[in-house]
């Protein structure tokens, strides 16, 4: 049972993944931009991240490398897109331990988590 | 019940939320982007809502929807990339795309799929995404990014390649040594990517970066600088130099995701499945917890439903009728006991709840209330559409749109706005040949303004257009047989434009297939007044055309004049009432048979409330004087003649209900303080009933 902080813009998608989370009995904690996730990072300390890219205020991969800064062994995966493979590459030189590409399954985010956690 | 899409009842209505703000956030940001030019900053919130919108249908599976809002981030992309410029054709395939995405939002909505086929669509934004594709860059290759702190390790202190390793002997020579040699007790790994990982140079870089935290890399097979340029890479060949065993090897690697084959030295290590195996829902809770652990984001706003509100405006209504009730209540015991301790202690607590009830109704009438933002806000792209049909030059310009009303008017308002836009763009806007010759500018001008004013809200919608042709609505009328010809002489200016409120006049030549026959104005009439409110209109000749809407801020609770009138007791909605005065019969006179006065200097139609009604004269003779109560409505005053007035009250507007239906002159009823019913006055049916006895 890990806590796990959820950054998207879309509730919609926050929805779904905090439902397939729970099937691994996590808690869930959200943030819907790069700012609230590195303010709710520094104050729940959670177990692993899931970062969207593609948000306003501040966008994931600038989130990723202050979270990084924050705490160098933080575990972030990326909740990417198609056609953002240069961002992906650059995540993961950041410290992102992972990526998951939309539209994902419940097996492929299940799987990050549990082997970003271990 | 199974869904057509990958989409659970709860989350429903919170995708449609979301599509539905998307959707907005383009339709007005493509607007704007078409009249402003370029804005870096806006045209990253419209890709944005673009591509989360595009996130979200890939995610429920509806693919029509997931590949057409792709072709816009696409096109959206270009622009923002400035490999595309905007103009106006590229912008209305745009907007063309939103209305097709909006009917397939509402396949979602209906759980039903239409028969509409995007692929024509599909094609055009493609064909435009590509359109200038070839002056954009080579999109993948990008110049290898500044070197990683990573990649240092990687480097010998002279700066050359890994695989090429360099010793300095003692005479100063650089000796290349053979890779073989340096590769002495290098193990060879070898490692296939998943074909279909759409980041596959991500795996290559996550795979070098897990070597080189196991030991010294050799050899990497595609060099770093390749696999910089995040092209796909589908196979990694390794030398790598480490005191780590194969299995400590393996459990490195395979930790990495999309790795469909993995060798080592030679010896192929097979790789489990991630087995997945969700826990049914109908399980037992964990953690004797019935929800799953979500804890939603702390929020500074609540979304409630439309339901609940309702219910609770219904409830602050019923506490207001007490609140009048206990008033009077009070009143009748202080006369009863006055002075006595209790009666006292309960006054006071009375007066107590009637303030409490008061900011109860007025902190529920806020939270019902909106900006009429959310109405004006699809209007610049209902003028765009509309000018560009009728080839007219047209700029519409909102004022006040942070105006608030209750939901309940909103919800009702846009239809009667949109018909008045759609007259101003087809009939009142001159084309733009006849504008110039009338030495006004090219673009006509709409204006869109909403205000406060005591308790209403006033919406205006002007135009600089041509004016209402008053002859020609007259003759239409008559022609029409809706007016005598006669009638229709006498009529003067003001009161002549107010024809075009009649049902069956239009006075189009033909019918234009935007906005039709203009059987309009009769119902955006009827709509408004079933809201309470009054639409009237100015009209200048050759300069333009004004419509204002007044509407009361809350459908449900009014502040009334009571009267008494026989037996009966009415409430006139005090928003109509002008002025109340006592005159003496004596000053009454008569003009065509009519009663009226004089008052200060414009003359006032009278009316007995009592007759208007039918009732039987109940008003005892040997009476000098009377009541008058001075209502308007639009341009309309008259004074209504009442036995007595009771005072102001703010009561709570109950329906009839359907055994009594539709009754002329009247549009509720309210439950006063002492139990009695009046009877409201519904002024514009009233005037219609005096008018025609």
């Amino acid at each position: 049972m890990a806590k796990i902080l959820i950054v998207d813009d879309a509730e919609f998608l926050r929805v779904r993944i905090s439902k397939m989370l729970a099937d691994g009995n996590h808690q869930v904690i959200e943030a819907d931009n790069g700012v609230k996730a590195v303010k709710m990072y520094q104050s729940n300390r959670p177990d692993a991240v899931l970062m969207d890219i593609t948000m306003p205020e501040m966008d994931g991969l600038t989130a990723l490398k202050k979270i990084c800064l924050f705490d160098p062994n933080a575990r972030v995966v990326m909740l990417t897109a198609l056609g953002q493979e240069s961002v992906v590459l650059e995540a993961i030189r950041s410290g992102a331990k992972d990526f998951v590409v939309k539209p994902f399954h419940p097996e492929r985010v299940m799987e990050a988590i549990t082997k970003a956690l271990a | 019940m199974e869904l057509l899409f990958d989409l659970a009842e709860d989350e429903l209505q919170i995708f449609l939320a979301e599509a539905d703000e998307h959707l907005q956030t383009l339709d007005e940001g493509l607007v704007r982007l078409e009249r402003e030019g370029e804005d870096a900053e806006l045209l990253q919130a419209i890709f944005r809502a673009a591509h989360t919108l595009k996130g979200s249908a890939a995610m429920i599976g509806h693919k029509r929807m997931t590949d057409l809002t792709h072709a816009l981030e696409n096109v959206l992309d270009g622009l923002r990339k400035n490999s595309l410029a905007i103009s106006t054709p590229l912008v209305d395939v745009c907007l063309e795309s939103l209305d097709v995405i909006k009917i397939l939002r509402n396949e979602v909505a209906e759980d039903a799929l239409s028969s509409l086929d995007v692929d024509p669509l599909m094609a055009r934004l493609l064909a435009l995404g590509e359109g200038l594709a070839a002056s954009a860059s080579v999109p993948v290759t990008q110049p290898p990014p500044p070197v990683a702190q990573t990649i240092s390790r990687n480097r010998k202190k002279n700066g050359k390649p890994p695989h090429q390793v360099e010793l300095k002997t003692k005479g100063g020579k650089r000796l290349r040594l053979a890779a073989a040699l340096a590769d002495r007790g290098a193990i060879a790994i070898s490692v296939d990517i998943a074909s279909n990982s759409a980041a596959s140079a991500a795996r290559a870089f996550q795979i070098l970066l897990a070597l080189q935290a196991l030991g010294k890399v050799c050899d990497f097979d595609p060099p770093q600088a390749v696999i910089e340029t995040a092209a796909p890479v589908n196979h990694i060949k390794a030398r790598v130099v480490t005191s780590k065993s194969k299995d400590e090897i393996s459990k490195a690697l395979l930790n990495i995701s999309e790795i469909d084959s993995l060798t080592i030295e030679g010896e192929t290590i097979p790789i489990a499945k991630f087995v997945y195996a969700p826990t049914p829902h109908s399980a037992a809770p964990k953690n004797g917890n019935a929800e799953h652990a979500r804890v939603p984001l702390v929020e500074k706003t609540v979304r409630t439903s439309i339901g609940r509100l309702d219910n609770l405006m219904n409830l602050v209504g019923e506490l207001i009728t007490d609140r009048n009730r206990l008033f009077q209540a009070r009143t009748d015991f202080e006369r009863r006991f006055c002075g006595d301790g209790q009666v006292d202690n309960l006054a006071q607590t009375i007066v107590h709840v009637g303030r409490i009830t008061d900011q109860l109704q007025e902190e529920v009438m806020r939270i019902r209330m909106l900006p009429i933002a959310n109405v004006f806000n699809k209007f610049p792209r209902l003028v765009r559409d509309l000018s560009r049909k009728a080839d007219k030059q047209v700029e519409l310009v909102i004022k006040g749109e942070g105006t608030e009303l209750d939901r309940s008017v909103i919800e009702v308002i846009d239809d009667p706005l949109i018909h008045l836009i759609r007259n101003s763009v087809d009939h009142g806007i001159e084309p733009l040949a006849a504008r110039v010759a009338a030495g006004k500018p090219e673009r006509g001008t709409i204006t869109l303004t909403a205000r406060h004013e005591e308790g209403r809200i006033i919406i205006t919608v002007e135009d600089d257009g041509r004016g209402i042709d008053v002859e020609r609505v007259k003759a239409g009328a008559v022609q029409k047989n809706l007016i005598g010809e006669d009638d229709a002489v006498k009529l003067s200016p003001e009161e002549a434009v107010e024809l075009i409120f009649l049902a069956g006049l239009s006075t189009a030549n033909k019918v234009s297939d935007v906005s039709g026959r203009g059987v309009g104005m009769d119902i955006v009439r009827t709509n408004i007044e079933r809201l309470n409110g009054n639409v009237t209109v100015e009209t200048w000749s050759g300069r333009g055309t004004r419509f204002q809407i007044v509407l009361p801020l809350t459908l449900a609770i009014i502040q009334s004049l009571l009267v008494e009138v026989g037996r009966g007791t009415f409430a006139i909605p005090l928003a109509t009432v002008m002025e109340i005065l006592r005159i003496p019969l004596s000053a009454i006179r008569t003009v065509r048979g009519k009663p009226v006065i004089k008052v200060r200097d414009h003359i006032l139609p009278l009316a007995g409330l009592s007759q208007a009604f039918g009732f039987t004269n109940g008003k005892a003779s040997g009476a000098t004087h009377v009541q008058v109560v001075a209502v308007k409505w639009g341009k309309l005053e008259v004074g209504l003649m009442v036995d007595e007035l009771l005072g102001n009250q703010e009561v709570v507007i109950k329906p009839l209900g359907v055994l009594m239906g539709e009754t002329p002159g009247v549009s509720g009823a309210a439950i006063l303080g002492d139990g009695r019913v009046a009877l409201i006055v519904d002024v514009p049916s009233l005037f219609k009933m005096i008018g025609a006895q």
